[in-house]
C-alpha cells in the first residue's frame, strides 16, 4: 500500500528561512504528493516564496494563526482521507528537511501500522551536528520534559523509538488520526501542541515513534514550537505560555474528581512558584505566572473542550502511559546534573575576595580594638544615654507596630505615617529579641569594626591590595562624620555610615546579579531611611549607574523601589501639609548642632567647631597655630593623592570618586541652608555629617585610586598621609574618653525608676515632662508609660509648623502647671491620665551651662509645682524633679491607643512594603548561582549559541539541557505537594534558549468562519498504510546511558 | 607612536585632573560666594497666660528683740505691732488680712504677727495689692523707724543686709503663706566667703506660720553677711531685721527686704543720704563702721568679677563712681564715702551676676537710724497699685532705667498727680503717708519709697508682680 504524503509549510514572516525550506522539500527524494502553503499574513514577501514554488493549495490567512490552527486551516482544504495512508506532513518556514527526510519518515509509518505520528530529528539551523529537539515526553506530574534537548549528534539517540511524543516541526502523522482527534488544541497556540495531541494519539491506542533517520532543522522562529530567542521579552513570553499551557493541560488530563483541587490549588502555586522565582533570580517570571494562573482559572470552556476531546477519542487506560514518562529517578538525576552546571559556571564568575589572605581580619580586628579603646568610659554600662539615644521599645512586638502607619505616641500622639527609620530599627531591635535596647549598645562597641569591615569591602571593588584596602577601612572608621555621630549619639547617622560602604560593594554587581541588585535597593532603602538628606545623592549616583550599566539597566532601574515603597505614607503625610521639605528631616530624636561653615564642611567636619581643634588646638606644644590652619595641612596629602589619582591608571575610578565627593559637598552644604524641624526654643538643622559620610566615601575612593595608581611605591604615601590624617580626627576620637561627648554611659530608663514602676502596672500612665528652655520658656512633652521610645519618635511631629487643638491644651496645662495660676488642674490632668510630672533639667551641651533665663524658669516651675496641692513631691532623680498626680485614678481616662488607627491605609501600606520587602530579600538571597552569568558573557551567549552545550557535555551528561534560564526543577518539587494525584501533567519544557529570533505577536486563533482563502483545490490519493511493527520501547525515555 | 600616544593620553589626564580641581574650587566659591536662599522653620510655642489666683503679698510682721528676759537669751519677742496700709486693684475688693502664727514668739498673740494681704481672683482682670508696714521703735535696745514692703512669697531670695557683729542683731523672718511645709535652705555668705553653718539647710516652716532665726547662731561675728533663701514645698517670704545697739545707745533698727535676684545689671534706687552721715565721711576712723554709708555686694557664682559702681544723685546731682574686685563668694561692704545729702541712684554693673543693697545711717539730735535700701528690677508695664505705711516724710523715688520719657501717674482719693521721669533720670515724689496709689504708665520705672527725718530713715522697694504668675512660652515638641 502506498502513502499520499500532504506537505504542509506554514510560513508567518518567513522569507529569511523559506528558500532553503522550500529548496530542501523540492528535494526530497520522496516527495510529497501535495504542497499546501500557508501564508500568515506575512508582510516580508514570504506569500510570494510560496507561491512561486507552486504548492497544490496557497492558503493566505488575514491574521497570524497559531502553527495548529494554520495546519488545521490547511488541512480543510483537503478532501477528507479515506484510508490510513494519507498522512500529514507538518513544516514549519525554518524546518527544511534533509533530502531523505520525507522517505525515512513515510517509511516508518508503512512499516508501522499502529503508529500513527512519527517525527524527525529536529536539527539546528545552522549546524548540522547539534540536535535541538528529538522527542518529548513528560514527568510523573505531567510536566513537559524533552528527552533530548541542545545535543551533539553523534549517534547516540537513534537507538530511540517509541516515545510520549515528537515535536511538531516535521511530523508526520496520519490524516485520519488528525481528523479523529480534532488537531493541535486550539488551546495550546504555541507550547505543547505536539505534546498533547501525541498524548491523545496515545490515548486513542496509537504509536508515537520517533525516527533517527529523519532530520528537519529548526531555526527557532517560533512557527512551530515556541520561538527561543533569548531576549528577555521573548523568554518571560515563552515562560507565560509554557506555564499555561501547562496548567491547561493539567486541568485536561485530571481526574474530574481532582478538578476542584487542582482549581483551588492554582493561586497557592502560583505564590510559591513566584517565591522560587525570586530565589532563583528569576523575578521575570513572576508576571507569566500569574498571568497563567488566572488566565487558567477562568478558561472552563477551553478546558470542557479538552476534557470532552479526550474522553471522546481515548481507548486505552491513563496507566498505559505510566512507562513512557520520564521516571522521578531520572528527573532527579536531571536536577542534580543542572545544579553542577550551574556551580561549575559561578566558579569561574565569582571573584574572590580574600577576606582572610589580604589582611581583612587583621584590618577588622585592629578596629576592634580601636573601637573598644575610644569607648572606655562606657564599659559596664548598661545603655547608652545622652544626645539623640534613647530606649527602643521593650519587645520586638512593639518596635514593629510602630513601623506601620497609624497611631504615633508622641505627645498628645496622632495618627500619621511612620519614620522609615522605625523600620531600620525594628530589624535591629529584633536582632537582639530578648532586649531590643541592647542593640544600640551593641551598635556603637561594634561601630568601628563594622566601619572598617564594610569599607575593606567595598574597597575590594577597586583595589586588590590588602594594603589599600586597609587604608580605605583604616579612613573610612575614623571619617569625621562617622566620629561625630558617635560622640553626638545619632544612631540613624551612624547607621547610614555603616551601610553606605556596603551599598557600594552591592551596587558595583548590580547590573549583573539579581543578588546584588536587590540587596542594594534594602541598602538604598536603610540608607535612605536613616539619612533621608542622602536620597538626592543616591539617586543621583543610581541614574549614572542606570546609564552605565548597559543591559543590566533592568536589574538596576529597581533599586530605588524598596526605598519608595517605604517612605510614600511619609511623603503623603507631608505633602498634605505643602511641606515637602521636611522629607529630608533627621529621623530619631532631633539634635541641635552647631552649624558648619563652608570651610569646615571642605574639611569634612560636620560639627562647627573644627572636630575639636578649637580647644585641643591648646595640647599643641607650639603656639600660634590656629585649627583654621592645621587642619588643613593634616589633610592636605589625602586631597593630594585624590587629586593624583586623576593623572594615573585609575582615573576613571578617581573621577567617579571625586564625583561623588563633590556630590557628598554639595549636598551638605544644602543642607546647612535647611533647618525643617524643631525642639523646645531651637531649631534643628538638618545634620550635614551624613551628606559628608558621601563627601568621604568619594574622597576614600580617589585615594585607593590614586594610591592604586602609584604601584608598589604606594605604601609610603599611604602611611603618611593616614597617620596624619588620624592626627587631625584625635580629639574627635577621644570626646567619648575626654567626657566631651553627648554620648554618656545611662541606663534603659528614660523616666525615673518610680514612673517606670508605676508604668509596668499602668502602661499608659502618663508623665507630663516640663523641660525648662534657654529663651526662658518651657518644653512640655507627654510621655506614656515608661517613657517615649527613639522608635516612637516621628519627624511628623518635630517638623509640624502648626498647634493642633490638644496640643494647645496641654501647652495651656504645662504653662498654668509652671506658673502661680488659678486652674484648677485635676481635670485636665484626668482627662490625659497623668499621673507624674518632671520637671527635667535644661539640656545642654557638654560642659555648657543653662542660660539664666532657663535656671529662673526652672525655680519658677519648681516653686509652682511645689505649691500645687494636686502633686505630691516624690523627690530628686537622676532626670528631674519628679512629682506624684494626686487625684483619683478611677477618675482618670484610659488614654488607650486608638485601635485600627491606621485604617485601611495602615493596612494597604503595611501590606505593600511587606511584599515589596519580602520580594527584595527572597531576591536578595544569593541563591542563584550559576543562574545569574555575567553580562559579558551573557552578551556572547547569543552570538555564540554553542558553549552550553559544550557546558552541558564536559558537565559528564550530554542527556540533560543545561539551560540557565528557563529551568525551573523547583517547580515540580513544589508541586508534589500540592497535587497527590499522579495523573496530572505538568509543568514546562526546558527549553535552552540559543538564538536570537525575531519574536511572534500575539498568535490570534482563527476561528472556522473561514478567514482563509482556499486556491487550487487539488486533492490526491491517499495511500493506506498496513504492518504492525515494533514493539514498545520501555526504557526510550531513560537517560541513554542506560539506553545504550 | 606608541610614545605619542601616550603624551595624548597623559594629557587627557592632565586636563581631566585640572578640570576636576576646577570643579571643586568653583564648587566651593559658589557655595561660599553666592547668597543662597535658606529655608528654616521657626520653633511652634504657644505663649500661655496662667489663669489669675489670688494675689497675696506677706507683710513681716513687728519688730522683734532678743533676750528680753535674761533666762532665754536667744529668745525673741515682739515690740508692738506696725501699721499696716494696703491698697487692691481698681474697683477690686479690699485686701484681706490675715493675721498668721508666730511659734518663736511669745507676744505674738498681743502684738499679732507677719499677715497675709489676700485679693482673690475675680473678673476685674489679675488682683493687685500692695500693701507696706512701718514701725517706729523706741526702747533702750532698740530704736528708730522699719519700714517694709509686703512682698509675695517665693521660693529663692536674696537678703542683703544686717551684721552679727558685737552689738548687732540680725533676725531672718520666714514666712509662709501657702497651705504646705516649706523646707528652706539658708546659704550664708561673709565677707571670708561662703560660711558653713549647721542647721542653716532643712528649715522647716509650717504652713501659715512665721519662723524666726537669728542669724548669729548660724553665723557669728560676721560683718557683712549675705543671706540666700531658697525653699522647696511651700513658698516663703523672707527678710531681715537688722538692729545695731552703740554702747548702751541704740543705733537704729531696719527690716531689710529680698533684693534682686543675681544680675549682672543690678540697680538700687532713692538711696537717701543724710546729712550728718556725710559729714562723718572724712572721719579718721577708716574702719567701714555701719554708721557710713556704704554698699553691700557680693558676687555668688563662681568667678571673679570687677564691679563698677555709679553712684548719680537725683534730679542730677553730682554722684561718683568706682570699681569693686569681688571674689566669688565674698561679700564686701564697699563705702559709699563723701556724698553730699540728698537722694541717689546707684548702678552696678559686673561680668558675673551679683547682688547688691546699700545702708545709710541717719543721726540726729533725738537719735539715730540705719535704713537698708535694696535692689530692685523694674515695675512691668501693666498698671500697679502703691501702699505707702505710715511714717515722717515719706517720698516716692522713680528711675526710670528706659530710654523714652515716661509719664506716670499716681492716683489716690485725693487726687491724681501726673509726674513725667524724663528717660536714664531719677526724680522723687512726695507721696503721702497711710494711702494707697493706684500707679499707672511706670513701666520699666525702678521705684522705692523713703521715710526721712532728723533722725529716722527707713526705705522700701516697690517690686513688681513676681515672675511666677507672667505668661510662658510653651514648646510641645
Amino acid at each position: 500500500m502506498s502513502s499520499r504524503v500532504t506537505a504542509i509549510v506554514v510560513a508567518r514572516n518567513g522569507a529569511e528561512h523559506l528558500p532553503r525550506t522550500l529548496a530542501a522539500l523540492a528535494a526530497q527524494t520522496h516527495a510529497p504528493d501535495a504542497i499546501i502553503a500557508v501564508d500568515c499574513a506575512s508582510t516580508d514577501g514570504s506569500a510570494e516564496l510560496l507561491a512561486a514554488i507552486g504548492p497544490t493549495h496557497l492558503v493566505s490567512a488575514g491574521e497570524e494563526l497559531a502553527f495548529g490552527t494554520a495546519v488545521e486551516a490547511a488541512v480543510r482544504v483537503t478532501e477528507p482521507p479515506t484510508t490510513d495512508g494519507e498522512l500529514l506532513w507538518l513544516l514549519a518556514q525554518d524546518s527544511a528537511p534533509a533530502p531523505d527526510a520525507l522517505a525515512a519518515l513515510v517509511a516508518a509509518l508503512e512499516t508501522a501500522p499502529s503508529v500513527a505520528v512519527v517525527g524527525p530529528k529536529v536539527m539546528d539551523w545552522d549546524d548540522d551536528h547539534t540536535m535541538r529537539s528529538f522527542g518529548a515526553s513528560m514527568s510523573q506530574y505531567g510536566a513537559a520534559v524533552p528527552i533530548v534537548a541542545d545535543e551533539l549528534d553523534q549517534g547516540q539517540r537513534d537507538v530511540l523509538s517509541d516515545v510520549m511524543a515528537v515535536a511538531p516541526a516535521g511530523m508526520l502523522v496520519r490524516h485520519r488520526v488528525w481528523e479523529t482527534l480534532g488537531g493541535f488544541d486550539a488551546a495550546l497556540p504555541v507550547a505543547d501542541d505536539a505534546l498533547d495531541f501525541c498524548v491523545r494519539t496515545r490515548l486513542a491506542g496509537y504509536r508515537v515513534s520517533l525516527v533517527p533517520a529523519a532530520r528537519v532543522t529548526t531555526a527557532g522562529d517560533g512557527v512551530a514550537g515556541p520561538p527561543t530567542s533569548n531576549r528577555g521579552r521573548v523568554r518571560r513570553r515563552r515562560a507565560r505560555l509554557e506555564r499555561g499551557a501547562q496548567l491547561h493541560r493539567r486541568f485536561a488530563y485530571a481526574p474530574a474528581l481532582a478538578l476542584p483541587v487542582h482549581w483551588l490549588s492554582l493561586l497557592p502555586l502560583a505564590v510559591a512558584r513566584a517565591v522560587i522565582a525570586l530565589l532563583g533570580k528569576q523575578p521575570g517570571l513572576i508576571l507569566g505566572e500569574f498571568a497563567a494562573a488566572f488566565r487558567t482559572m477562568f478558561s472552563g470552556i477551553r478546558t470542557g473542550t479538552a476534557r470532552r476531546s479526550i474522553a471522546r477519542t481515548r481507548t486505552i487506560k491513563w496507566a498505559a502511559l505510566a512507562p513512557l514518562r520520564v521516571s522521578p529517578a531520572e528527573m532527579r538525576r536531571r536536577r542534580a546534573l543542572l545544579r553542577e552546571a550551574r556551580v561549575a559556571r559561578a566558579r569561574g564568575a565569582r571573584n574572590e575576595v580574600g577576606f582572610f589572605t589580604t589582611g581583612g581580619a587583621w584590618t577588622v580586628l585592629g578596629a576592634a580594638v580601636l573601637g573598644l579603646a575610644i569607648l572606655v568610659p562606657l564599659f559596664g554600662a548598661a545603655f547608652l544615654g545622652g544626645g539623640g539615644i534613647s530606649p527602643l521599645s521593650a519587645t520586638p512586638a512593639a518596635l514593629w507596630q510602630n513601623v506601620a502607619y497609624g497611631w504615633r505616641d508622641i505627645g498628645v500622639g496622632f495618627v500619621g505615617a511612620a519614620d522609615p527609620f522605625a523600620a531600620v530599627l525594628a530589624v535591629l531591635g529584633s536582632l537582639t529579641f530578648w532586649a531590643p535596647s541592647l542593640v544600640l549598645l551593641v551598635l556603637w562597641f561594634a561601630a568601628l569594626p563594622l566601619a572598617a569591615l564594610g569599607a575593606w569591602f567595598a574597597a575590594t571593588r577597586i583595589t586588590e591590595r590588602g594594603s589599600l584596602r586597609a587604608v580605605a577601612a583604616v579612613l573610612w572608621m575614623l571619617a569625621p562624620p562617622f566620629l561625630s555621630a558617635l560622640a553626638d549619639g545619632r544612631p540613624a547617622a551612624l547607621i547610614a555610615h555603616l551601610l553606605l560602604p556596603w551599598l557600594v560593594f552591592a551596587a558595583f554587581a548590580a547590573p549583573r546579579s539579581w543578588s546584588a541588585a536587590a540587596t542594594s535597593s534594602l541598602l538604598f532603602a536603610a540608607v535612605v531611611a536613616c539619612s533621608p538628606s542622602l536620597a538626592v545623592p543616591l539617586i543621583v549616583a543610581w541614574v549614572v549607574l542606570l546609564v552605565t550599566s548597559g543591559r543590566g539597566i533592568f536589574r538596576v532601574i529597581g533599586i530605588p523601589i524598596p526605598a519608595i515603597v517605604l517612605v510614600l505614607p511619609l511623603v503623603w503625610n507631608q505633602l498634605a501639609r505643602g511641606a515637602w521639605l521636611a522629607l529630608i528631616a533627621d529621623p530619631g530624636i532631633p539634635q541641635p548642632a552647631p552649624p558648619a561653615s563652608v570651610w569646615q564642611l571642605l574639611l569634612g567636619f560636620p560639627s562647627g567647631r573644627f572636630g575639636g581643634w578649637d580647644t585641643a588646638i591648646g595640647w599643641l606644644p607650639f603656639d600660634g597655630v590656629t585649627p583654621q590652619l592645621l587642619v588643613p595641612i593634616l589633610l592636605a596629602p589625602l586631597a593630594i593623592l585624590a587629586i593624583v589619582g586623576m593623572l594615573l591608571r585609575r582615573f576613571r575610578v578617581a573621577a567617579f570618586s571625586l564625583g561623588l565627593a563633590l556630590l557628598g559637598f554639595a549636598t551638605a552644604f544644602a543642607t546647612t541652608l535647611i533647618a525643617v524641624a524643631s525642639t523646645g526654643d531651637q531649631v534643628v538643622p538638618v545634620w550635614a555629617g551624613s551628606a559628608l559620610s558621601v563627601y568621604w566615601l568619594g574622597i576614600i575612593g580617589a585615594v585607593v585610586a590614586g594610591l592604586g595608581g602609584i604601584s608598589r611605591l604606594a605604601l609610603l604615601p599611604a602611611i603618611a598621609a593616614v597617620v596624619l590624617f588620624a592626627i587631625a580626627v584625635t580629639p574627635l576620637a577621644l570626646a567619648i574618653p575626654r567626657h566631651e561627648a553627648q554620648v554618656t554611659a545611662g541606663s534603659t530608663r528614660s523616666l525615673p525608676a518610680f514612673v517606670t514602676a508605676a508604668a509596668s502596672t499602668d502602661a499608659r500612665a502618663g508623665t507630663l515632662t516640663i523641660i525648662p528652655q534657654p529663651d526662658g520658656g518651657i518644653r512640655a512633652d507627654l510621655e506614656r508609660g515608661a517613657g517615649t521610645t527613639l522608635d516612637d519618635q516621628s519627624t511628623l511631629a518635630s517638623t509640624d509648623q502648626s498647634l493642633s487643638g490638644e496640643q494647645r491644651d496641654l501647652a495651656t496645662l504645662a504653662g498654668n502647671l509652671a506658673s502661680r495660676s488659678g486652674l484648677d488642674a485635676s481635670a485636665d490632668l484626668d482627662d490625659r491620665r497623668i499621673r507624674f510630672i518632671l520637671l527635667a533639667p535644661t539640656a545642654t551641651m557638654p560642659g555648657a551651662k543653662a542660660t539664666a533665663e532657663a535656671t529662673t524658669t526652672a525655680r519658677r516651675a519648681a516653686a509652682s509645682l511645689d505649691q500645687n496641692n494636686l502633686l505630691v513631691p516624690v523627690g530628686r532623680t537622676e532626670y528631674g524633679t519628679l512629682w506624684r498626680v494626686d487625684t483619683d485614678e478611677k477618675k482618670a481616662a484610659t488614654a488607650t491607643i486608638p485601635p485600627h488607627a491606621g485604617d485601611w491605609f495602615g493596612d494597604v501600606s503595611l501590606l505593600v512594603i511587606a511584599i515589596v520587602f519580602g520580594i527584595a530579600l527572597l531576591l536578595s538571597i544569593p541563591t542563584g548561582v550559576g543562574r545569574e552569568v555575567p553580562a559579558g558573557s551573557r552578551r556572547r551567549g547569543i552570538v555564540v549559541p554553542a558553549s552550553p552545550v559544550e557546558e552541558s557535555l564536559v558537565a559528564g551528561d550530554p542527556h540533560e539541557s543545561s539551560g540557565d534560564d528557563i529551568v525551573q526543577p523547583e517547580g515540580e518539587t513544589a508541586l508534589v505537594v500540592a497535587t497527590p494525584d499522579p495523573a496530572p501533567p505538568l509543568a514546562p519544557p526546558a527549553t535552552e534558549v540559543r538564538d536570537e529570533a525575531d519574536a511572534p505577536d500575539e498568535v490570534v486563533v482563527v476561528d472556522g468562519s473561514g478567514t482563509a482563502v482556499v486556491e487550487h483545490p487539488d486533492p490526491t490519493d491517499p495511500e493506506p498504510v498496513d504492518e504492525p511493527d515494533a514493539t514498545l520501547a520501555e526504557d526510550t525515555e531513560k537517560g541513554d546511558d542506560d539506553g545504550r | 607612536m606608541a610614545a605619542r600616544r601616550t603624551a595624548v593620553i597623559v594629557g587627557a589626564r592632565v586636563i581631566g585632573a585640572a578640570a576636576a580641581v576646577a570643579v571643586g574650587v568653583s564648587a566651593v566659591a559658589a557655595a561660599a560666594l553666592v547668597t543662597w536662599p535658606t529655608s528654616f522653620v521657626s520653633p511652634v510655642a504657644d505663649r500661655v497666660v496662667p489663669v489669675p489666683t489670688a494675689a497675696e503679698r506677706v507683710c513681716p510682721g513687728p519688730l522683734l528683740t532678743l533676750a528680753q528676759d535674761s533666762a532665754a537669751a536667744t529668745a525673741v519677742s515682739s515690740l508692738g505691732s506696725p501699721d499696716v496700709t494696703a491698697i487692691s486693684g481698681a474697683g477690686q475688693a479690699d485686701p484681706e488680712s490675715t493675721v498668721l502664727t508666730s511659734p518663736d514668739d511669745p507676744q505674738a498673740g498681743d502684738d499679732g504677727a507677719a499677715r497675709v494681704l489676700r485679693v482673690e481672683a475675680g473678673d476685674k482682670g489679675a488682683p493687685l495689692v500692695a500693701g507696706s508696714q512701718s514701725q517706729v521703735a523706741a526702747t533702750e535696745t532698740d530704736a528708730g523707724l522699719a519700714a517694709a514692703s509686703c512682698v509675695e512669697a517665693g521660693s529663692d531670695s536674696w537678703l542683703v543686709g544686717g551684721s552679727t557683729d558685737i552689738g548687732r542683731t540680725s533676725l531672718v523672718l520666714l514666712t509662709n503663706p501657702s497651705a504646705v511645709p516649706a523646707t528652706v535652705d539658708l546659704a550664708l555668705y561673709g565677707e571670708s566667703g561662703p560660711i558653713e553653718a549647721p542647721g542653716s539647710t532643712g528649715i522647716l516652716v509650717q504652713p501659715g506660720t512665721q519662723k524666726i532665726i537669728s542669724l548669729a547662731g548660724l553665723a557669728p561675728d560676721v560683718l557683712a553677711p549675705v543671706v540666700h533663701v531658697s525653699s522647696t514645698g511651700g513658698d516663703v517670704a523672707a527678710a531681715l531685721q537688722s538692729s545695731i545697739v552703740r554702747g548702751l545707745e541704740p543705733g537704729g533698727i531696719d527690716v531689710v527686704g529680698p533684693t534682686a535676684a543675681p544680675a549682672t545689671e543690678v540697680d538700687i534706687a532713692g538711696v537717701v543720704v543724710a546729712a550728718a552721715a556725710g559729714a562723718d565721711a572724712g572721719d579718721s576712723d577708716a574702719a567701714p563702721g555701719d554708721d557710713k554709708a556704704a554698699l553691700r555686694l557680693l558676687a555668688p557664682g563662681s568667678g571673679a568679677t570687677n564691679a563698677t559702681v555709679s553712684v548719680t544723685g537725683e534730679n542730677g546731682a553730682s554722684g561718683t563712681s568706682f570699681s569693686v574686685h569681688l571674689e566669688p563668694g565674698v561679700a564686701v561692704d564697699a563705702p559709699l564715702a563723701a556724698l553730699p545729702a540728698g537722694a541717689y541712684t546707684v548702678r552696678v554693673r559686673a561680668d558675673e551676676p551679683v547682688v547688691a543693697a546699700a545702708r545709710t545711717a541717719v543721726q540726729g539730735a533725738d537719735g539715730r537710724d540705719i535704713a537698708w535700701f535694696a535692689a530692685s528690677v523694674p515695675l512691668g508695664r501693666a498698671d500697679t497699685v502703691l501702699a505707702v505705711a505710715d511714717g515722717p516724710s515719706p517720698s516716692l523715688h522713680l528711675w526710670n532705667t528706659g530710654s523714652t520719657d515716661a509719664a506716670v501717674t499716681l492716683s489716690s482719693p485725693k487726687g491724681d498727680v501726673d509726674v513725667a521721669v524724663p528717660a536714664a533720670s531719677a526724680l522723687a515724689v512726695p507721696v503721702t503717708a497711710s494711702t494707697g496709689y493706684g500707679v499707672s504708665g511706670a513701666g520699666g520705672l525702678i521705684a522705692s519709697v523713703s521715710y526721712t527725718s532728723t533722725s529716722q530713715l527707713a526705705s522700701f522697694t516697690l517690686l513688681p508682680p513676681g515672675p511666677l504668675a507672667a505668661p510662658i512660652t510653651v514648646y510641645t515638641r
